[in-house]
């Protein structure tokens, strides 16, 4: 891993078009500010692989079936509306 | 930021834009006030290519997926890789909860060529579990779509409280 030592104000620049800014260094906190073009996607880490891992076990493989079909989740869905 | 995907959001705008056969049939509600809304899906479509700009984490090879009524009665919809595979489950979030009403960041309208509000529709990933049997859905990280172009996103409400696995039931 490439480890730099920044101050507050300065930046890193990241391929053509991305720029990590340090805005601030505040007790064990780094507050990061990003510029990058609309199609790269900044998200912190554990969320993104919190959301990743939640697609991951979110998908079937359609000819192996689903675990329970689709029309089984709606009625169960139904009746715990009803009153 | 821009509010997108409020109320007014919902897979209509997306089934609306199949090809319908003439034989829908209508809008019934289940259960008492504030129950669901059972929304049927226009039978016997072609299924329309939504292209997700940015892949779905976990599977960013794949761009061009089907969205798929699995049949008339089911509110739930399959998003299936053109070439077989991911399949998702979807469904439109305020059929299963009400009050979702997330703040949809103006960096992915942009980025999505949204324009207006109404060309813009939400659907959350279904993640069904049998042991133990769970059904829940993916707030925390929505699809965008812009119905007209048939693009969309899968957009990180990083901010947001909303959760990744919310129960639909138990």
């Amino acid at each position: 891993m490439l480890v730099l030592t920044r101050k507050a104000g300065e930046a890193i620049r990241i391929g053509e078009s991305v720029s990590l800014v340090i805005v601030e260094v505040k007790g064990n906190q780094v507050r990061v500010g990003i510029e990058a073009p609309d199609e790269i996607v900044v998200y912190r880490e554990e969320i993104f692989r919190a959301v990743r891992e939640q697609n991951t076990g979110s998908s079937f493989d359609e000819e192996a079936g689903l675990p329970t079909s689709l029309e089984d989740v709606w009625k169960d869905l139904v009746v715990k509306e009803q009153p | 930021m821009e509010r997108l995907g409020g109320k007014g959001t919902t897979l209509k705008g997306i089934l609306m834009m199949t090809q319908p056969t003439g034989n829908e049939k209508n809008v019934t509600t289940a259960g008492a006030a504030g129950g669901i809304e059972k929304r049927c899906p226009f039978p016997g479509t072609t299924p329309r290519v939504i292209v997700m700009k940015r892949g779905i984490p976990g599977f960013e090879q794949v761009r061009r997926y089907h969205l798929v009524a699995k049949d008339e009665n089911n509110p739930f919809c399959l998003l299936r890789g053109v070439d077989g595979s991911p399949v998702f489950v979807v469904v439109d979030p305020l059929l299963v909860c009400p009050d979702y009403d997330p703040v949809i960041p103006e960096r992915e309208a942009r980025f999505l060529e949204l324009k207006d509000e109404s060309e813009a529709a939400l659907l959350v990933i279904v993640a069904i579990r049998r042991e133990p049997h769970s059904v829940t859905v993916n707030l925390r990280a929505p699809l965008l779509v812009n119905t007209g172009k048939n693009l969309a996103v899968q957009v990180v409400l990083e901010d947001q409280d909303w959760p990744v696995r919310h129960a639909i039931m138990s």
